[in-house]
């Protein structure tokens, strides 16, 4: 069934406002319709809403008033509800043997995004869906790491690395999945290409963490004000063109923080160079959902302008072009030290071959490819 | 002790959600996630009664009384069903005797 362009608008638009129900700075408007449940137009919402995971919201929306569905389509929309909650749990159930496993072996770790979210940020757990697991470890634990849960919990690396310890000190990190394709997306940073390079990953250890329960399990996530930034970053950075998840987050974290906490998470992104990528995600959160974000968040990052640096590293995150070997590219560019260079510009120009052979197929393409894409994303 | 762990309850046994059971909510039913099944249990209509009964802490022999009067049935009936469904959620690590 093909949806005509002015319905595609008009399901993106009810998304958005299904993503920023119940937000304190959200206005109530006029109340969304998506037609029956027979309707092109409700399928299409159906979709999204699917492959968004946003039932949670959707079906509080439904409840409120603010999402107008004939009872047939609201039994839908609760059904899929219950297909995203199972997943839910059995990822949390997959987090609290992966935790187990870390703290069987001493690595220090913070669990990421949506399963702690979940249970701390949002007024229930049933309202953030997640689609995997993300866990940060510090880099000289990064391999322990690994071959722990791969010992352990049989999990298998999806990719392989360019060559051996490239993930550890240079890699965003490294997806991990189990025999049933309930994944773990362990990490060493918070983002790929060069703000994730430039990040002080051991300052996001620092803080005392936010520590949630989930299956009798105290399990730690990232503080509360670095979650933020965190989530800033995911949703600018992420790739997706449409970050609705991700922007939510945002919006939720933002009207959470205290006073304190704002200070940290600005000091935090100061010192790490994401200030204006803050600022463009608490922008991009207000114009998505109409949403008023508080007066101190507001006034803290509105001053944070791009610079030159932001307008240059920027462009390797577009979402509509191929952006790993751009990231790649210019992450060279900010490595601190020359020898970092040689090492990381070493794996990436002349990797292994169970690396090499399915993406160029020979050393002699790759050198031509990673010569070209190093002289085109050279700072200016 | 029988296979089923039948023999640690009775009437008057106290059980509850198990210390480190999953659980989500939705509009109809109650989804709990054990370390002992795949998939997570579905619990609704007279299920989700039985497990909200016991999460707020409650006799077995309550819980029979509890639905004997709620959907006006057949004591003989319910108090197998009741058995039964303790029974599975026993088995699936989803209820243990309360503390």
């Amino acid at each position: 069934m093909s949806v005509d362009t002015a319905t595609v608008d008009a399901v993106e638009r009810a998304a958005a406002r299904i993503a920023g129900h119940g937000l304190a700075g959200v206005e109530a408007g006029m109340p969304v319709y998506a037609g029956d449940a027979s309707s092109s137009e409700w399928a299409a919402l159906v979709a999204v809403v699917a492959s968004r995971r946003l039932a949670g919201l959707a079906v509080q929306a439904a409840d409120d008033g603010a999402l107008v569905a004939a009872p047939d389509a609201r039994q839908q929309l609760v059904g899929l509800h219950e297909q995203q909650l199972a997943v839910d749990l059995e990822l949390e159930r997959h987090l609290r043997a992966c935790a187990r496993v870390l703290d069987s072996c001493g690595v220090e770790y913070r669990v990421l995004k949506g399963p702690a979210l979940a249970r701390y940020a949002y007024a229930r757990p049933e309202l953030r869906s997640f689609a995997d697991v993300d866990v940060l470890v510090r880099g000289h634990q990064f391999d322990d790491a690994v071959d722990a849960l791969v010992d352990a919990r049989g999990l298998v690396r999806r990719y392989t690395e360019p060559r051996p310890g490239f993930d550890r000190r240079f890699g965003k990190g490294v997806c991990l999945t189990a025999s049933d394709g309930l994944e773990l997306d362990l990490h060493r940073t918070l983002s790929a290409g060069p703000y994730g390079a430039l990040l002080d990953v051991d300052a996001l250890f620092d803080s005392a963490p936010t520590v949630v329960v989930i299956g009798g399990r105290a399990v730690p996530a990232l503080a509360v004000e670095l979650a933020f930034v965190h989530a800033c970053m995911h949703a600018v950075l992420g790739g997706s063109a449409t970050p609705l998840v991700p922007l939510r987050d945002v919006a939720t974290l933002a009207e959470l923080m205290t006073a304190g906490e704002l200070d940290s998470a600005a000091r935090f992104s100061r010192a790490s160079r994401v200030e204006a990528i803050v600022r463009l995600a608490v922008a991009r959160a207000a114009e998505t959902f109409a949403w008023t974000p508080p007066a101190t968040v507001a006034a803290r990052f509105e001053r944070a302008s791009l610079r030159g640096f932001d307008r240059w590293a920027l462009a390797a995150y577009r979402p509509d072009a191929p952006s790993y070997p751009a990231q790649a590219a210019a992450t060279f560019w900010v490595l601190p030290t020359l020898r970092d260079r040689v090492a990381y510009a070493r794996a990436l120009v002349w990797p292994d071959r169970s690396y090499l052979t399915p993406r160029d197929g020979s050393h002699a393409r790759r050198l031509s490819r990673s010569a070209t894409l190093g002289l085109r994303w050279r700072p200016r | 002790m029988t296979g089923d762990g039948s023999a640690v309850r009775g009437p008057d046994t106290v059980l509850a959600p198990a210390r480190d059971v999953l659980t989500r909510r939705s509009d109809r039913a109650v989804l709990v996630c054990t370390d002992r099944r795949a998939e997570p249990l579905v619990l609704r209509d007279t299920a989700l009664a039985v497990w909200d009964s016991f999460a707020s802490g409650a006799r077995v022999s309550e819980v029979v009384d509890e639905l004997r009067v709620r959907f006006d049935g057949d004591p003989g009936q319910i108090a197998p069903a009741v058995e039964s469904l303790v029974a599975e959620l026993t088995e699936a690590g989803a209820l243990e005797p309360a503390p």
